[in-house]
């Protein structure tokens, strides 16, 4: 091997790093701690895309984004101080949600580190919680290596945000580098997991010998792609499928052994079959309090198998019988070829009967001309013939979305599920753009959580980025007000929301806008803007008292549903927002 | 209930930060913690004792510490299968005329007096924790001016050389947990 070593600046070493590990797009924003690497950048900018956000917070989610439609790690870039303070919400989600980013800040010089120093911050320490790592760099020496460090830890075992501190002097500092020499995989150590054949046997003889099995197929199976050992372990066992909300695309929403989303928005006969069934697998899913519902009453007559990456999931808030530390891929290679295939008539009859309860009040049978949220959805749905990738914000639209956009394929639901942060859709639709290009994007997000982000806008235009935004308005901070109606006596405290003028919002950055106040309407915008290329928004201007349902209460049995009443919502409870866009 | 973890940590600043942080951010105190170099080089090991861990949950710490990129190992310590010690020092001023009984209870407790000044003593003795306790109450007599505890270092008594019975000297079955 040739030895080719040059003396290059901590700076340039970053952008050789990032290169060599694959990235071609960065998100960031500089400053004055991170300028020797955005200076730098002009040597790399041929190779490495930097896409300019407008908060850093936006440049987490567009790595977030980028990550969860691609597979790969999502790199964000940003200054010392409140650079890398603005990007504690976006390692939040990340970290809850098992997504591999790689943060990048400038720190203060090593001389004045600990003086309070102008932009100081102590980033590793306050991102200590939020990520699966923070390395702070010393020394320049040990940066490439860090570097490789940080991209392997965020995308090994269970995925998860890495924070890289380097110090401007660092960045200044000249080393000798050596280009052919990549750093070795082990500085670090990797959690693998250990399968043994008596595992397996267990969790084969519990199949084999249950009459009512439910699968949970959770974010797992997207993490360890996974998505065809779930289905023949399915179709093997004739077992049905239910999924977590970050689950939705790991398997087929049209697969006939799909019960759809469990838990608090779940499907009822999902809901009902978890807590009747006599056996759940549950696969790279951590059962959080969103689908269990009261733990005490959760599933309570069945044996649990828990397959999953990260030990410490196991028996953390559901004891399970069966508990199986590995990769989901691998694991159900294993598995399936014990399981024997059972005739389980009488089950499915069951789930059957609960699926026929709900569909009496499903809002898509219901006759009204009233526009909701769910409608637009379902539209979009339609228009898109299922094949867009969505990213939703959070709210009631995050719920509808999940419940009335059906996903096929794995990757196609992108959505801040355990941390639940509005504002992360329209910048992670953003970074999902960059991953897929050959697929629509379409960010599905309220009008309260579009005011959180909407500064990205501005980035959408700049980039040029393929994107549709529906703003589903309703004039509220729709899933707070469902709180207040149902458990605070229809106080709806701070909830109406004033919205601006969004067609000429979108106008004023320079992207086309449209409005739409009915179905009719809302077909016949997407028929037209699908067609365009280029960024599109659009405002659905939705009725403002409906629900989601089914609903579980918190802290209620998973069983102990509120659904939707027979004869449609009930309307106008609260105060109209003034000011709402007029038909 | 209280429980001790053994865990083999890289020697890097931050690590106790990371440990601590897991303990912390889940309301949990940590009685004591001692750390320092180990046979391993680059490597220190480290003995955490935390209060109030319900015993179902004394394994997921065991995870969720090996979880962090830092953290090389870690073991429950139980009574079976460690020895535990700590480390006392204690500063006193007796009476003059029962220095001399001072000196009979290091004798008998296999302490030491490491300084014998004219206005006070340091005395150190090395035990169990329970065995501490009582050197503690027995030491209160003579005037405690200053009292240093270690915090409790465990050794697992698993390894190739170990010829000797399950239980150690001086050790009690409940000690661990106590
Ligand atoms: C950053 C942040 N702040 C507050 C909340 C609490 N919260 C959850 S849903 C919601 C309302 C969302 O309103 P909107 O974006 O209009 O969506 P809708 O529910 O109306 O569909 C709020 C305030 C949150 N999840 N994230
Ligand atoms: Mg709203």
């Amino acid at each position: 091997m040739t030895e080719k070593k040059t003396r290059i600046t901590g700076a340039e070493i970053i952008w050789e790093c990032l290169i060599k590990e694959g990235v071609d797009v960065i998100f960031g924003y500089p400053g004055g701690a991170i300028l020797p690497a955005y200076d730098a950048l002009t040597k790399y900018d041929d190779r490495i895309h930097h896409v300019l956000v407008r908060h850093e917070q936006g440049a987490t989610h567009m790595a977030d984004g980028y990550a969860r439609a691609s597979g790969k790690v999502g790199v964000a870039m940003a200054t010392s101080g409140p650079g890398a303070t603005n990007m504690v919400t976006g390692l939040a989600t990340a970290m809850m949600d098992s997504s591999p980013i790689v943060c990048i800040t400038g720190q203060v010089p090593l001389s004045v580190m600990g003086t309070d120093a102008f932009q100081e911050t102590d980033v590793t320490g306050i991102t200590l919680s939020v990520t699966k790592h923070s390395f702070l760099v010393t020394d320049v020496k040990e940066l490439a290596q860090t570097i490789h460090d940080a991209f392997r830890i965020a995308r090994s075992g269970r995925p998860g945000p890495v924070v890289i501190d380097i110090p401007k002097c660092v960045q200044n500092e000249a080393v000798s580098f050596n280009y052919s020499n990549p750093p070795a995989d082990l500085s670090v150590h990797v959690v693998d997991g250990a399968v043994t054949e008596e595992q397996i046997r267990l969790a084969a003889d519990l199949i084999n010998t249950a009459e009512k099995p439910v699968i949970l197929a959770g974010h797992g199976v997207l993490l360890s792609e996974a998505m065809t050992g779930l289905k023949q372990l399915a179709e093997q066992g004739s077992i049905p499928v239910s999924t977590t909300l970050l689950g939705i695309g790991g398997f087929p929403s049209s697969h006939p052994l799909n019960m759809g989303m469990m838990g608090m928005h779940g499907n009822a006969h999902a809901n009902n079959a978890i807590q009747d069934a006599d056996l759940l697998i549950a696969c790279g899913m951590r059962f959080d309090d969103r689908v269990t519902g009261k733990l005490k009453t959760y599933s309570p007559h069945s044996k649990k198998i828990h397959i999953d990456i990260d030990r410490s999931e196991f028996n953390k808030v559901v004891p399970v019988d069966v508990a199986i530390h590995g990769d989901l891929k691998q694991v159900l290679w294993q598995l399936t070829p014990e399981v024997t295939s059972r005739n389980r008539g009488p089950w499915f009859k069951q789930i059957k009967k609960w699926q026929a309860s709900i569909d009496e009040v499903e809002i898509l049978n219901q006759t009204s001309d009233e526009f909701m949220a769910a409608h637009a959805i379902r539209i979009i749905w339609e228009e898109t013939g299922g094949n867009a990738l969505v990213v939703s914000d959070v709210g009631q639209h995050q719920m509808l979305e999940a419940q009335y956009y059906e996903h096929n394929k794995p990757r196609t639901l992108i959505t801040s599920g355990g941390l639940g942060t509005m504002g992360f859709a329209l910048p992670a639709g953003i970074g999902a753009s960059f991953a897929v290009k050959n697929k629509d994007v379409w960010v599905i997000v309220g009008d309260g959580g579009i005011q959180m982000t909407l500064m990205e806008l501005a980035t959408v235009v700049q980039e040029n980025v393929n994107i549709k935004i529906a703003i589903i308005n309703n004039g509220y901070l729709g899933m707070v007000r469902q709180w207040q109606e149902m458990f605070y006596n229809a106080r709806y405290s701070e909830t109406p929301i004033y919205s601006p003028d969004y067609v000429r919002l979108a106008e004023a950055y320079r992207l086309p806008g449209y409005r739409v106040f009915n179905k009719d309407d809302a077909r016949k915008t997407l028929n037209e803007v699908q067609r365009l290329d280029g960024p599109v928004l659009i405002e659905f201007v939705v009725e403002q008292h409906d629900m989601v349902y089914p609903m579980v209460p918190t802290g209620a049995n998973l069983h102990d549903m509120i659904r939707r009443p027979n004869g449609g919502q009930e309307k106008n409870k609260g105060r109209v927002i003034e000011k709402r866009p007029a038909k | 209930m209280k429980t001790t973890y053994v865990a083999l940590v890289r020697d890097t600043a931050g690590v106790l930060n990371q440990i601590v942080n897991q303990f912390r951010k889940r309301n949990i105190n940590i009685e004591s913690l001692t750390v320092a170099q180990c046979e391993k080089p680059g490597l220190s090991r480290t003995t955490i004792v935390a209060n109030d861990i319900e015993p179902s949950r004394q394994d997921f710490f065991v995870h969720i510490l090996m979880n962090l990129v830092n953290v090389v190992e870690v073991e429950l310590a139980s009574d079976s299968s460690h020895i535990v010690r700590e480390n006392v020092l204690a500063k006193i001023d007796p009476p003059p005329k029962k220095r001399k009984e001072v000196k009979e209870l290091a004798h008998k407790s296999q302490g030491r007096l490491l300084r014998n000044g004219s206005s006070s003593m340091v005395f150190e003795a090395a035990g169990t924790a329970k065995e501490m306790d009582k050197l503690v109450g027995d030491l209160e007599p003579f005037n405690i001016i200053e009292l240093v505890r270690s915090g409790r270092v465990a050794i697992s008594k698993q390894g190739k050389d170990l010829t000797l019975s399950p239980t150690g000297p001086g050790e009690s079955q409940d000690e661990l947990s106590r």
